[in-house]
């Protein structure tokens, strides 16, 4: 499943950067980013538990800022091992993001003594979540996978940034995502139901149900700081939080806190 | 930076409160009772058919729990709670899976009214194994009957430790068979197994396409809420022999779940007559797996499983066409009452 991904980011980088050297004098920063994200998931498909882990979690990101509008790619990849109270009881989940965004300046307006530029917009993306269920046994079968769960969302969402320049090359920016419409990709009420009998293993599906923002609702943010560090790269740290519910067939939620940092390419 | 570092503090205290966002996670004797009677509450398959007042049970016996009830405690008031469904397919296992609870009330009944070896020296010539060691099977000894008898036995239906299909051995078995008559088919103590292992293995019994039952999964939270039909079909093996002469299947009360699938399919066979016992009546499929914070797991089924006629024999069983039972003491005396049935009825 994930075979084609390399192929399909470089493509994608190569795409944007043609487009942004192309521009001229524009603002464009590339580069990827690398921490630890912590995530909390109760799946009451697969278990009434919650279960929550640290782990590594890189992200390549593309930002291109112009005075009137600001677009924003990025692919996000975690692993984690999760644990609940019960140590008999663990998972390993796959969380992996796709998203564009686009958004266009709103206003300008000074808080704090600070200026800050509102832009709004739009973005697409998907994100997935896919658990894998194991119990931990006796010595001669010491692990059984006993569910597999996942939620997966592709959605447009509203977008929001906020974005305080300091000098040319540094800034913060606060990024919000809503997603308005989804198609969630959940299990089937009964965990039989997605379970393919000849590979002996449950079959993720890629779409299901059509969704608007009170029946799958999330929330992600992300605040970032950039500034120069040498010739023409910037360091990034940055802060994401994401949260998302959803009810069927069984009640998940999930959040997630994120902490990176990276090196950006200026041009 | 200073004045938009309180903005990240905001975020991070919000961001960390698992439970204000997930609810909470508690591993105590109220908590987890709750986890079991909720997860069976909406996703066990066979309430429409089980004579139990689930919400009663709920207050019954979750008022019995206090948060100074004991692990021991627990297990015995949870242990309470599955048996009242009286499943074969339900079970609670502990932590390390060195104790289980199992709903069915059939383990109550005596045990040692079936022994293999004491029909292999016995009754048998030429004893033989195929499909991994779970099939057994020779010739009734001309000493019991004029006829050429051919015996089979199944330890189980489950996946042996090499595959799961080995029910397709059958094929060697009967062409080692293949002068017979008639065949005994014996099921006694077969507990259950792959639901696919069913039609294979009856394949080689059967002279016409049928369905035999008809499975619902549960689709919503509701004890009413079940998806559409799902026929479950047997047709004849037409890659390589079946044996359609007179049949004796024989069952006991422990023949359940796969077992008591293939002998509901052996009732559509005018050549085939069970003798024996009822089989056990566990006929919910699909066991899924449940967990409790401490750790606790418990299997339970999804699916409910019907006649085309729309009767589900959860509970009931398979009646035999010939009841003829059969106790430790036969076998002790050396009489297996059963397999002499098969043999009389078979000779006529």
């Amino acid at each position: 499943m994930y075979k084609n991904t390399p192929k399909f980011i470089i493509i994608l980088l190569f795409l944007f950067l043609t487009t942004a050297f192309a521009q001229g004098d524009v603002k464009n920063f590339i580069g990827g980013s690398f921490g630890v994200s912590d995530f909390h998931l109760k799946d009451i498909h697969a278990s009434p538990l919650i279960y929550s882990g640290t782990n590594s979690t890189p992200s390549l990101q593309y930002f291109h800022n112009e005075e009137i509008n600001s677009h924003y790619l990025e692919a996000t990849y975690s692993f984690h091992p999760l644990t609940t109270l019960s140590d008999n009881l663990n998972t390993s989940t796959d969380i992996i993001r796709f998203r564009y965004s686009y958004v266009h300046s709103l206003t300008d307006f000074d808080f704090l003594e600070m200026k800050f530029k509102l832009f709004g917009g739009g973005s697409v993306g998907t994100f997935l979540s896919l658990s894998n269920y194991y119990q931990d046994q006796q010595a001669t079968i010491p692990r059984i996978k006993i569910m597999k769960s996942w939620y997966w969302s592709h959605s447009i969402d509203i977008s929001l940034q906020l974005l305080h320049e300091l000098q040319p090359r540094q800034f913060f920016s606060l990024q919000l995502f809503i997603p308005l419409l989804s198609n969630v990709s959940r299990p089937q009420f009964s965990p039989s139901a997605d379970f393919n009998y000849p590979e002996l293993d449950w079959k993720l599906k890629m779409f299901g149900k059509t969704k608007f923002i009170t029946d799958n609702f999330s929330v992600n943010t992300i605040l970032t700081f950039q500034s120069p560090l040498y010739w023409k790269f910037n360091y990034q740290l940055s802060y994401e939080f994401f949260y998302s519910t959803y009810s069927e067939p069984k009640e998940v939620s999930m959040y997630m806190n994120s902490f990176r940092a990276g090196l950006f390419y200026c041009f | 930076m200073k004045k938009i570092f309180p903005l990240f503090l905001v975020l991070f205290f919000i961001s960390g409160c698992e439970e204000m966002l997930l609810g909470p996670n508690e591993d105590n004797p109220k908590s987890n009772f709750e986890a079991l009677w909720n997860t069976l509450d909406k996703s066990y398959a066979l309430f429409p058919v089980k004579k139990v007042n689930w919400d009663q049970l709920h207050s019954f016996y979750g008022n019995k729990i206090t948060s100074s009830t004991s692990q021991d405690e627990l297990w015995n008031i949870c242990s309470d709670l599955v048996k009242t469904l009286d499943d074969g397919h339900v079970v609670l296992f502990n932590k390390g899976l060195t104790n289980a609870t199992f709903s069915t009330s059939v383990f109550s009944r005596p045990l040692g009214d079936f022994n293999l070896d004491f029909i292999k020296s016995k009754y048998l010539d030429n004893v033989q194994s195929a499909g991994d060691d779970m099939i057994t099977y020779g010739k009734i000894k001309p000493a019991f009957s004029n006829l050429k008898i051919g015996y089979i036995n199944i330890i189980a239906l489950a996946a042996s430790s090499k595959r799961q299909h080995w029910p397709l051995d059958l094929e060697k078995v009967l062409n080692d068979l293949s002068d017979s008559d008639a065949m005994i088919i014996d099921l006694r103590n077969v507990g259950g197994g792959l639901k696919t292992n069913v039609p294979i293995f009856s394949s080689f019994f059967v002279n016409r396409e049928f369905t035999y039952f008809y499975q619902q999964e549960k689709t919503g939270p509701g004890h009413y809420d079940f998806g559409e039909r799902i026929p479950l079909s047997v047709s004849p093996n037409t890659a390589g022999p079946t044996f359609t002469k007179k049949i004796a299947l024989l069952t006991n009360r422990f023949s359940a779940s796969a077992a008591e699938h293939t002998s509901r399919i052996f009732k559509y066979l005018p050549y085939a007559t069970q003798i024996g016992d009822t089989t056990e009546g566990a006929f919910g499929d699909v066991v899924t797996r449940g967990e409790l914070p401490n750790g606790w797991t418990f299997l339970y089924p999804v699916r409910l499983t019907k006649t085309p006629e729309g009767i589900c024999p959860e509970g009931v069983g398979i009646a035999p066409d010939i009841y003829q039972p059969n106790s430790k003491q036969d076998i002790d005396m050396g009489i297996d009452k059963v397999m002499n049935k098969a043999i009389e009825h078979l000779s006529k």
